[in-house]
């Protein structure tokens, strides 16, 4: 135990925070003026990270800011990024250790802070001193560290202070951004200073807003007024000690006070202050804003006449959900929901089910009848901020988003704020529309950056009745020199009783939410690149802090409604709490004895006044000042003003005196006055700080061993009894899954070590993400890193006997589609059953239990088993075959959905499947013409697709004919819902949203499927075209021919850029590797890999068929398979360039049509058969 | 300048700040306390530790080693410079209370390469083998044994990468 002297550790912050500000010569980069401050950084010579410095000026004396700042809790209100503040612990009257939690308008999440914060006067420079070094407490788990910083308030002329403010920050320190794109965060941080660019601001116009009416006394009033004068105090000393009475009034005496106040009524605006940290701590609304008294309305349940009127769809006895009224309320919500999902996940109860480039989805269960789910992630998108922001709930959002149907704004409540009404298709039965109240909020930050924030208006427990709860949500538009990057946080809570996953299991709902929320924002992006309307371009006057007009309409609506955080009464994995920082009792960071270790916080009112004051210590005996240990004498607010007598008096004056006594104790008000002699008022009291716990910051929080570990208290017997268990975990985590299975076996003390999920986790990261980067801006990179196992972790979830046998005995299909209503999207059929690898099946009875417990601890040691068993079936290319027997001509066209297959024939009929029975669905037939393909029948297959959820039109198949027709089928009612006709003959679709390409003979052609014009057409002569297919950038289309070319067709400038020569048969099939790479099939018997940036020959020519290659299918560049006249080929493409064949299926019929994807193939003979290999299970 | 550490044996070692900043603890410490006469106390690390430790700091003080930003091949097993692979042949016991030591001092470069060694140690080896190397008691029943075999079986044949 190792302490240093406090005093010691705030003089060397002093010293340096001062000589950072006062030390001018070094060379500091201008950043740019925000809102009449300047911004200036520079590197930090002596670590990596930047100091930053802002320097504003504010028409008063120091000491209001000053006393501002001094309050720390005051700081929540004030400062709009600052989600959390709090005094944690008074050490003297000059310091004190504080808690903030800070969001990042970045869409980081939020950090927290303990700092030790010193103020000071230095009366010779006419200055005054903050200066905040971060430290540990006990009571905050692991804070941020930041170096010595601080502010200085430097009197320039009687009525003119100069602010500066200096904050370092090391890279460390901003860590939490550089989770998305470190690269592009760090620089916008690192030339913005976004969040020091906002503190200082923000505190000029909190004063300017609050202290209006002493700055203008201070003009009014005195002409020269001089805080560091005193003889301009003693002035003063009458009003002192009246305002002084008044202030101890304040503490016992709630009638006086009223008087008081009616003699002053003046002087209110200072009582402000005062009023909103006892509503804060009342638990009552806090609005900096405005001084109503809300308090009053405590207490009463409240019905809401005007509006249920508005919200006819509301009922009345609705109760609702509180609205917080600072401008930044949503934006500090949606922090903490960043923090939850991205700092641990874990801990708070979050799984993450499913997760690529961009996205990641987690889910949790709240309680039986009702799931969380989640989704943060991050795109760049090419379009101006305001282009995209338009797209994003707007009234154009019911025209682009899966979700939503309608949006109405139905009241705005101040310049950022508005209430709006939402209707949207609910999951499971899209046909019903239900509608919801939102809070939307929209910030516009500095730097461009627009935050929407929103969250559903009505109470977590109406869930019931709308089925859907939107927790604090948001988009951050965060513009960058070329585009913007949309950083995105979805939360909401949907009911799900347990009834609804007997018909929908729970994989294939958290499948479709988390497929239509990426299409929503890809939806977004799409239409931001590709604008639908010409957006007027309004010169829009972003209102922020000032123009909000105390929320009047808000009052007049909410004043009446009770406020009431619920608390959720049953979580599953209940969130710790982490800002549990109420045990201020257990400090261990203390002054060891020295100082008193009452938790007592001295309530002084500590003035820096003249001489004068000291006759002001009439302070009439409070409760709270009998532990004091120095009272100083308790005078006016500032000399300037003090003519005025401001008082520091309790407006709401309702709360009954010993609550009063409670919230003084807490909330010490008190406020620092300048004089000469200021010293000799204050109290000192030494301190020591603990070194052990933790100056710096910098050691990693410890993990908690496993609690197996400590009951079974089990030992290796060897040296490896010598490491902590973190280390053997280290150690375990540099070896493979082969080493680490052996390490198992080894002892029970590492098999129990080897089960740690963690490690499995880092494992399966490392083997099976290792080529997806966290670039948000390449394309090839777009990687699945656990489609496949999410789909058996889930099954996994439903999974049990009594289902497998129902399943296995009588197709649910029929009886379960009749008892839901409206099955649309989802198919009601029995999920497939789920294939436990064979030894665990061998093993199943006897060691079920032990299995059960594995399934829930142990998630990614079963991912990555379930992923290393898929590889190797497919590299056996061992796969369970089903045939589907139903179609008597060729099949031209077929995709699978998770639980279906989608087939199409010259036989003029299109089939649904049951992948759990292999039964045949339903069959439509198209008219008199053949089915020649629909809608991504045969897409280059990615992991962020997946059929039918990619498909343009919410639940709608579109089927191309041979006779030109294109059909809509609705996949929920199984039937053709609408016809269209624009053309009479096709050899082949191509239907890419909107845009409908068709080829026939040598022509290929592109529709716009709206208006059903033609836009483009392409003629190749002397040829045949065989297939076609666009590129990922939907800007070229690549034409196998069977003159033996691939043609790629510029579609914007309707040219033959390239050719591709070098089969010596016609080329009959292709798809794309990656953006550049692809690969074709051809008649003369090989396959062949190029790339169009290098046309002028194969990059590999593969003689692996003995016959007429003529499909051919790759999935998320990692597997591929090509199909011949009576084989197929499976493909391994990871790893090395050139394709490695695994292993060769022989078939009785020529393959037509192929589709593959993580775990499955589905292939298409001429015969009518459909063969379904599955390669999870044997 | 120089600081002074004292072992858990009491034997005070003068280094160069620089150097002895290079662990992460030592480094707080100073900056905490500020620079003292007084040496710095390890009551955690013996005097024949901390030596070998001070020479793997001076070593790599002098012989910077490239900035590779490639995270990836952090865990790569293969990469241990020629110099650490010799530093780390030691004895076991020795290896392992360099282990705590690097972990208690924080010094992350010399707790990367000496548990990367012990990795090494265990690479390509049965689990038999294993307990051979490193004297661990096998507390597993037959019956277990087996069980646990079998329930792994999907990780084995697929041979050491």
């Amino acid at each position: 135990m190792q302490y240093v002297n406090g005093m010691d550790i705030v003089k060397s912050v002093y010293d340096e925070v001062k000589y950072l500000i006062n030390y001018t010569t070094m060379p500091w980069t201008d950043l740019g003026e925000y809102e009449e401050c300047s911004v200036q950084s520079i590197e930090n010579p002596t670590e990596e990270g930047l100091i930053f410095k802002c320097i504003g000026e504010i028409n008063t004396s120091p000491e209001i800011p000053l006393n501002v700042l001094y309050n720390a809790n005051l700081q929540q209100i004030w400062d709009e990024l600052c989600i959390e503040s709090k005094k944690i612990e008074q050490l003297d009257s000059c310091n004190s250790v504080d808690y903030y939690s800070f969001g990042s308008p970045l869409g980081g999440a939020p950090r927290d802070f303990v700092f030790l914060r010193n103020f000071s006067v230095d009366f010779e420079n006419k200055s005054a001193w903050v200066v905040i070094r971060s430290i540990h407490h006990e009571s905050i788990p692991s804070p941020t560290y930041m170096k010595p910083s601080g502010w200085e308030f430097l009197q320039i002329s009687p009525n003119k202070t100069r602010i500066t403010l200096v904050v370092q920050i090391n890279d460390l320190t901003i860590a939490p951004y550089l989770r998305i794109n470190s690269v592009d965060l760090k620089r916008i941080y690192r030339n913005t200073g976004i969040q020091i660019t906002h503190t200082l601001p923000n505190l000029i116009k909190y004063i300017k807003k609050n202290y209006k009416k002493e700055i203008e006394n201070n003009f009014k009033k005195f002409k020269t007024p001089d805080l560091f004068n005193p003889n301009l105090n003693n002035n003063n000393n009458n009003n002192n000690n009246n305002n002084n009475n008044n202030n101890n009034n304040n503490n016992n005496n709630n009638n006086n006070n009223n008087n008081n106040n009616n003699n002053n009524q003046q002087q209110n605006i200072k009582n402000s202050n005062s009023n909103e940290n006892n509503n804060n701590n009342s638990d009552s609304i806090t609005n900096s804003n405005s001084n109503e008294n809300l308090n009053e309305k405590d207490g009463k349940k409240i019905l809401l006449p005007q509006l249920s009127e508005e919200f006819e769809f509301l009922d009345v006895d609705e109760e609702l959900y509180d609205v917080d009224k600072t401008p930044t309320f949503m934006f500090k919500e949606t922090s903490k929901t960043v923090g939850e999902l991205e700092v641990n996940p874990v801990e708070t109860g979050w799984n993450c089910f499913r997760k690529f480039n961009d996205y990641t989805f987690y889910y949790r269960d709240y309680d039986e009848n009702s799931l969380d789910f989640a989704c943060s992630g991050s795109s760049f998108i090419d379009a101006s901020a305001e282009v995209i922001f338009s797209y994003i709930f707007s009234e154009y959002s019911c025209k682009i988003d899966q979700w939503t149907c309608g949006m109405k704004t139905l009241k705005k409540l101040d310049q950022v704020t508005s209430l709006e009404r939402m209707s949207f298709r609910s999951v499971l039965a899209p046909k019903d529309v239900l509608s919801a109240v939102l809070v939307k909020q929209v910030n516009y930050f500095q730097k461009g950056i627009i935050f929407l924030g929103y969250r559903s208006l009505l109470k977590p427990s109406t869930i019931v009745k709308t089925g859907f709860w939107y927790s604090p949500s948001a988009y951050y538009i965060i513009p960058q020199e070329r585009g913007c990057i949309i950083r995105y946080i979805l939360k909401f809570r949907m009911y799900l009783p347990p009834s609804t996953y007997k018909i929908y299991p729970k994989k294939q709902i958290l499948y479709v939410i988390s497929e239509k929320t990426r299409a929503t924002v890809e939806m977004i992006k799409y239409y931001s690149i590709n604008p639908f309307y010409l957006h007027k371009r309004k010169q829009q006057e972003f209102p922020h802090w000032e123009g909000i007009d105390k929320f009047s309409e808000l009052a007049e609506i909410f004043s009446n409604i009770q406020i009431r955080h619920s608390k959720p009464s049953l979580i599953i994995n209940s969130p710790p709490n982490s800002n549990n920082h109420e045990n201020e009792k257990k400090r261990k960071f203390r002054d060891n004895g020295i100082n008193s270790t009452s938790i007592s916080i001295p309530s002084t009112q500590f003035c820096f006044s003249s001489g004068g004051g000291s006759g002001g210590s009439s302070s009439s005996s409070s409760s709270t000042s009998s532990s004091l240990t120095f009272s100083p004498p308790q005078q006016l607010s500032s000399p300037t003003s003090s003519s005025s007598s401001s008082t520091f008096s309790n407006d709401s004056a309702l709360i009954d005196n010993n609550q009063q006594l409670d919230i003084n104790n807490n909330n010490d008000q008190e406020y620092l006055r300048f004089s000469e002699n200021w010293e000799s008022y204050i109290t000192r009291k030494p301190f020591l700080l603990l070194i052990s716990s933790g100056l710096h910051l910098r050691k990693p929080p410890k993990k908690k061993s496993p609690r197996y570990l400590e009951s079974h208290n089990l030992k290796t017997c060897s040296l490896f009894d010598l490491l902590p268990y973190e280390m053997i975990q280290y150690i375990f985590t540099l070896m493979d899954a082969t080493h680490l299975i052996r390490m198992s076996r080894t002892c029970k003390y590492f098999n129990r070590i080897c089960l740690d999920d963690n490690i499995w986790r880092d494992l399966y990261n490392r083997e099976f993400t290792k080529n997806s980067s966290d670039s948000l801006f390449k394309w090839s990179s777009i990687e699945d890193i656990n489609l496949g196992t999410e789909k058996k972790q889930l099954l996994d979830l439903t999974f049990d006997h009594s289902k497998k046998k129902s399943n296995n005995s009588s197709p649910l299909s029929a009886s379960s589609s009749s008892s839901s209503p409206s099955p649309p999207l989802l198919p009601p059929p029995p999920p497939p059953i789920p294939q436990l690898p064979d030894m665990l099946l061998e093993n199943n009875n006897k060691y079920n239990n032990r299995e059960q417990i594995q399934k829930n601890e142990h998630y990614w040691l079963n991912m990555f088993r379930e992923k290393e068993t898929i590889n190797r079936h497919w590299r056996a290319g061992n796969g369970k075959v089903s045939n589907l027997r139903g179609h008597k001509g060729k099949i031209s066209c077929l995709q699978m959905a998770p639980n279906q297959i989608f087939t199409g024939s010259k036989d003029k009929e299109f089939k649904s499947w049951n992948i759990a029975t292999k039964q045949c669905e339903s069959t439509t037939r198209c008219g008199a013409s053949s089915v020649i393909s629909f809608e991504k029948d045969n897409f280059t297959k990615l992991s962020t697709d997946i059929f039918p959820y990619c498909l343009f039109m919410h639940g709608i198949i579109r089927l191309g004919c041979s006779n030109g027709a294109i059909q809509h089928y609705n996949i929920a009612t199984k039937e053709i819902e609408k016809e269209q006709r624009f053309l009479y003959v096709s050899n082949g679709f191509i239907f890419m949203k909107r845009d409908i390409y068709s080829y026939e003979s040598n022509t290929v052609k592109l529709y716009d499927s709206e208006t059903e014009q033609e836009l483009q057409m392409i003629e190749i002569e002397n040829t045949k075209i065989n297939h076609c297919k666009i590129g990922r950038f939907e800007n070229f289309c690549m034409i196998a021919c069977t003159d033996k070319t691939v043609k790629l067709w510029d579609i914007d400038s309707n040219k033959t850029e390239l050719v591709l020569n070098g089969h010596k048969g016609s080329v009959n099939c292709l798809d794309f590797l990656n953006d550049y790479q692809l690969i074709t099939g051809s008649s003369d018997k090989t396959i062949r890999m190029w790339d169009i940036r290098n046309p002028s020959s194969a990059i590999h020519n593969i003689k692996s068929h003995s016959s007429k290659v003529k499909a051919i299918s790759i999935y998320n560049n990692l597997r591929m398979c090509t199909g011949d006249e009576d084989s197929i080929c499976l493909w391994n493409l990871e790893g090395s360039n050139e394709p490695n064949l695994l292993t060769t299926i022989n078939n009785l019929s020529p393959v037509e049509c192929l589709s593959i994807d993580d775990e499955t193939m589905l292939a298409g003979f001429s015969d009518g058969e459909v063969s379904y290999y599955d390669f999870n299970s044997k | 300048s120089l600081v002074k550490l004292e072992s858990s044996d009491e034997k005070v070692f003068e280094i160069e700040k620089e150097i002895a900043c290079m662990s992460v603890t030592i480094k707080n410490m100073i900056e905490d306390i500020g620079e003292s006469d007084s040496p710095i106390p390890l009551p955690n690390v013996t005097s024949t530790i901390l030596e070998k430790v001070l020479d793997y700091c001076r070593h790599h003080h002098q012989h910077p080693s490239p900035q590779g930003d490639d995270k990836k091949d952090e865990k790569r097993l293969d990469d241990i410079p020629p110099y650490d692979r010799d530093f780390c042949k030691v004895d076991q016991p020795t290896l392992f209370e360099l282990i705590l030591a690097a972990n208690y001092l924080d010094i992350k470069p010399l707790l990367d390469v000496t548990c990367k060694t012990v990795a090494n140690m265990i690479r390509g080896k049965t689990p038999e083998e294993i307990r051979k190397i490193f004297n661990i008691k096998n507390d597993f029943t037959p019956e277990e044994e087996e069980q646990i075999r079998k329930e792994n079986e999907w990780c084995e044949d697929k041979g050491g990468n």
